[in-house]
């Protein structure tokens, strides 16, 4: 290593592909036919229950488990086969794995073997500074906080220049507002980097926060892999719509290529909405207006159940006077509070909100 | 959330005495007081006792300051010393090295029957250290079946380190089992992906989370050597060490003024591995995280298969002496009538006792087996109870000492209460304090581990 090398502080991140991996653990199916492309320079998410298969995919990269059938391409190097070793990423844990018998600085240089000592030093000076902890060279990590500690993971993680970076819930383990800070930080750093980036998460708000691109994982599949936007918009599975965000739902009978009926009522749809003849209805609580004050399709009488005050918002639980016992949210302004009129409203459930699937 | 957290803070500190607390305090409290008291009777007595012993010259005693300087001048206890010292030494060293193979084996691969191994290596524990030196005469003595395979003679230095190796094997095994038990399977994921094989994983995780144990080992096994005297009285032939010398000077001469003094010797290396291992103990930081994953070893067919037979040539070995115990317990006339039978099973002819004898230990091991698990279970479990800062302190100095008494107990106990029990023709009492202390260890050592968990 040179010392341009050394001040360089990441390689310029690699794209990474998974193609058709799939993993069992005696009969259960962890992972079922996985195909996955990220970007060099982006950060991916995984995100799904637990259970889901994420981590397993994730370790799958890693090399700490070893697949059953696929391939792993880390810039146009096959590695499926290789020791974790031999792979070139870093990896950031849950609960840190910071070795608890050596300072911050052996930490950091574990990685570094064969490197001459003072390229060592700086190095690590280097990734200190980058984390925000310049100073803290000689502790132990039992001295340092939860969220320092993760910080020097993360140095420790980054300091061999890897070009892939794995996070494995990396948050998880510190409390809220640690974790939002920490969430920026690592955005910010992941940019200014510009390396490949994959992140294992069951919070959607990370996700949502931090991704480029988000792939839900569920039974092992991967059920949509978009950027945020286009999965909180346009869930492809009722599955994704149900897991990020709040949503409800309406089963309907179609009745005609535009409408649908819901209960007693009459439903339009929007042009592009799917072509099923039956199943459920997907609306998001913030799309759904109260007492409108301009004219809109389907209106609707409604009465408010229930309304529970959120600071700048207010969700309201109210049923359709034409589908009783189905409670519906709504998500309404607190300042629109006063001008509901509760409990009897109308609500309008616009048709380009309503999202079908059979 | 945090804000909740924090609410009943304030409201603790005004002390609240429903009768319930204060019943749990008193006997948190009362507990302690009495586990220090009955501490202080079990320990400190038999040590003054012993203190008193050595230094008061009564005739034909053989104690006092003066006979404490002869002793300490002549050439003849320097001589014991040395020899002590290298066999307690050599024991360590080879006993040691082999039980964290052993242990590492059981803990951190997939051999199979890890059951069968870990029964058949605790073999000695159930015996007494003079069995293994009987075995050997039966196997390598002048009549020994495999007399001139190892050695020509096994009296004396290898004789001694040979039995005392077997003996003392289960006591290093269970301290390095319990050690290398708990480990964070995520620090060897990490150490791998940075490009670690697995020796450098080995030096920067295990090593570090394992070394103290081995050291606490160590002592165990240089203390039970160094004050046992079962072994050396069958094999050591004209070797003499020590724990014999005061064992003659008790039971044969009834000078227990020269034995109490020996005893004070021996107690020397207790009281020094006590003082190392609990400054080693303020060095070492918490091991395990409240994270940690477990560690599961993955499948090694090289890996595996050595350890397999390091594993199965110690059960060999073991196996070897206690079968040839039990063989030659059954055999007629050693080595002239080899055929079996049941005749030394009668214990009505032995002299000093026979069935009462044997009787009496029965019970001895008996009542020892339940006081000392009740007291070490209230030991162990007291200082663990939420209570005030001071008691939470305590709890600290109490921890920091748990490996003191297990073999700092045994030391005491044996030089002076060996002889005695073995007086009464009865080493099963003797045997049930050992136990007893070696719990205590395990015990210890586990919460001591665990605790981070229950933050």
């Amino acid at each position: 290593m040179n010392s341009s090398n050394a001040t360089a502080l990441t390689q310029p991140g690699v794209p990474m592909k998974v193609r058709n991996v799939s993993k069992r653990f005696g009969a259960f199916n962890a992972l079922d036919d996985v195909s996955l492309e990220v970007a060099a320079g982006e950060l991916v998410c995984l995100l799904g229950p637990s259970g889901c298969g994420k981590t397993t995919l994730l370790r799958c990269i890693a090399g700490l488990e070893r697949q059953d059938n696929g391939v792993l391409y880390l810039g146009d190097r096959d590695v499926s086969d290789l020791a974790p070793q031999a792979r070139d990423y870093g990896i950031l844990f849950q609960s840190y794995a910071l070795f608890p018998n050596l300072t911050v600085e052996a930490n950091i240089a574990y990685g570094l073997a064969g490197s001459s000592r003072d390229v060592v030093r700086k190095r690590v000076a280097a990734m200190l500074e980058l984390v925000g902890l310049t100073g803290s060279e000689k502790k132990f990590p039992g001295q340092l906080s939860g969220g320092q500690q993760q910080r020097v993971a993360l140095a420790r993680a980054l300091a061999p220049s890897p070009s892939l970076l794995l996070l494995d819930e990396p948050m998880s383990a510190l409390d809220a507002r640690v974790r939002e800070h920490l969430c920026t930080e690592l955005r910010q750093l992941q940019r200014s980097l510009g390396i490949t980036t994959l992140m294992v998460t069951h919070n959607q708000d990370e996700a949502m926060l931090m991704a480029d691109r988000i792939a839900v994982m569920n039974n092992g599949k991967v059920e949509q892999y978009a950027t945020p936007q286009e999965i909180y918009d346009r869930p492809a599975t009722p599955f994704v719509a149900e897991f990020v965000g709040q949503g409800n739902w309406l089963p309907f009978e179609r009745n005609s290529a535009t409408h649908a009926r819901v209960g007693g009522m009459n439903m339009r749809l929007a042009d592009d909405a799917g072509r099923a003849a039956s199943g459920r209805l997907f609306c998001r609580p913030e799309a759904i207006s109260v007492n409108p004050l301009l004219h809109q399709e389907n209106l609707f009488p409604a009465r408010v159940r229930e309304i529970t005050f959120l600071g700048n918002r207010c969700r309201m639980s109210f049923e359709l006077n034409h589908l009783p016992g189905h409670a519906l949210t709504a998500e309404v302004g607190s300042q629109d509070l006063p001008r509901l009129g509760a409990p009897d409203i109308v609500v309008a459930l616009p048709p380009s909100s309503l999202q079908v699937f059979a | 959330m945090a804000a909740e957290m924090a609410l009943p803070v304030p409201g603790k500190v005004i002390p609240k005495t429903s009768s319930a607390e204060l019943g749990d305090r008193i006997f948190v409290v009362g507990g302690k007081l009495l586990l220090l008291l009955l501490l202080g009777v079990a320990v400190l007595m038999p040590l003054l006792a012993i203190f008193w012993r050595g230094f008061s010259a009564e005739d034909g005693q053989g104690g006092g300051w003066v006979a404490a300087r002869e002793l300490v001048t002549s050439d003849n206890f320097h001589w014991l010393v040395g020899n002590s010292l290298k066999v307690s030494l050599s024991v360590a060293a080879i006993v040691v090295p082999l039980a964290y193979l052993f242990a590492y084996a059981l803990q951190r691969t997939m051999i199979p029957g890890k059951r069968i191994w870990r029964g058949l290596s605790l073999l000695p524990l159930m015996a007494p250290s003079m069995l293994p030196g009987i075995a050997l005469v039966y196997l390598f003595g002048n009549q020994g079946m495999l007399r001139g395979l190892i050695c020509d003679n096994i009296y004396g230095f290898w004789g001694i380190v040979l039995g005392e190796a077997i003996y003392t094997f289960p006591h290093a095994l269970m301290i390095l089992l319990s050690a290398l038990s708990l480990a964070d399977a995520r620090l060897f994921d990490a150490a791998s992906s940075m490009g670690a094989g697995p020796f450098k994983a080995f030096r920067s995780i295990t090593w570090p989370g394992t070394r103290q144990a081995v050291f606490a080992a160590f002592c165990l096994v240089f203390t039970l050597t160094i004050t046992d005297f079962g072994v050396p009285v069958v094999v050591g032939g004209d070797y003499q060490v020590l724990a014999l010398e005061a064992y003659k000077a008790v039971v044969g001469q009834q000078q227990f003024g020269r034995g109490a003094l020996i005893g004070m010797v021996l107690l020397l290396p207790a009281l020094f591995s006590f003082a190392v291992d609990a400054w080693l103990r303020r060095q070492h930081g918490d091991s395990m995280s409240g994270r940690a994953q477990v560690f599961k070893p993955l499948p090694s067919t090289v890996r595996d298969r050595c350890y397999l037979a390091i594993v199965l040539l110690i059960c060999a070995t073991l196996l070897l002496v206690f079968g040839m115990a039990v063989y030659s317990s059954l055999v007629k006339f050693w080595p002239y009538n080899l055929s079996l039978s049941l005749n030394h099973y009668q214990f009505n002819d032995t002299a000093g006792g026979g069935w009462l004898a044997y009787r009496n230990s029965v019970t001895m091991a008996l009542c020892a087996a339940l006081i000392g698990s009740v007291l070490i279970f209230t030991g162990a479990y007291l200082p663990k109870r939420p209570e005030s800062g001071t008691a939470h302190a305590q709890l600290r100095t109490d921890g920091g000492t748990g490996s003191g008494p297990g073999p700092g107990l045994r030391v005491l106990f044996q030089p002076a209460g060996q002889p005695a029990a073995c007086a009464l023709r009865d080493d099963d009492a003797a045997g049930g304090v050992h136990h007893c202390s070696l719990f205590d260890h395990r015990v210890n050592d586990r919460d001591h581990r665990l605790a981070p968990t229950g933050q």
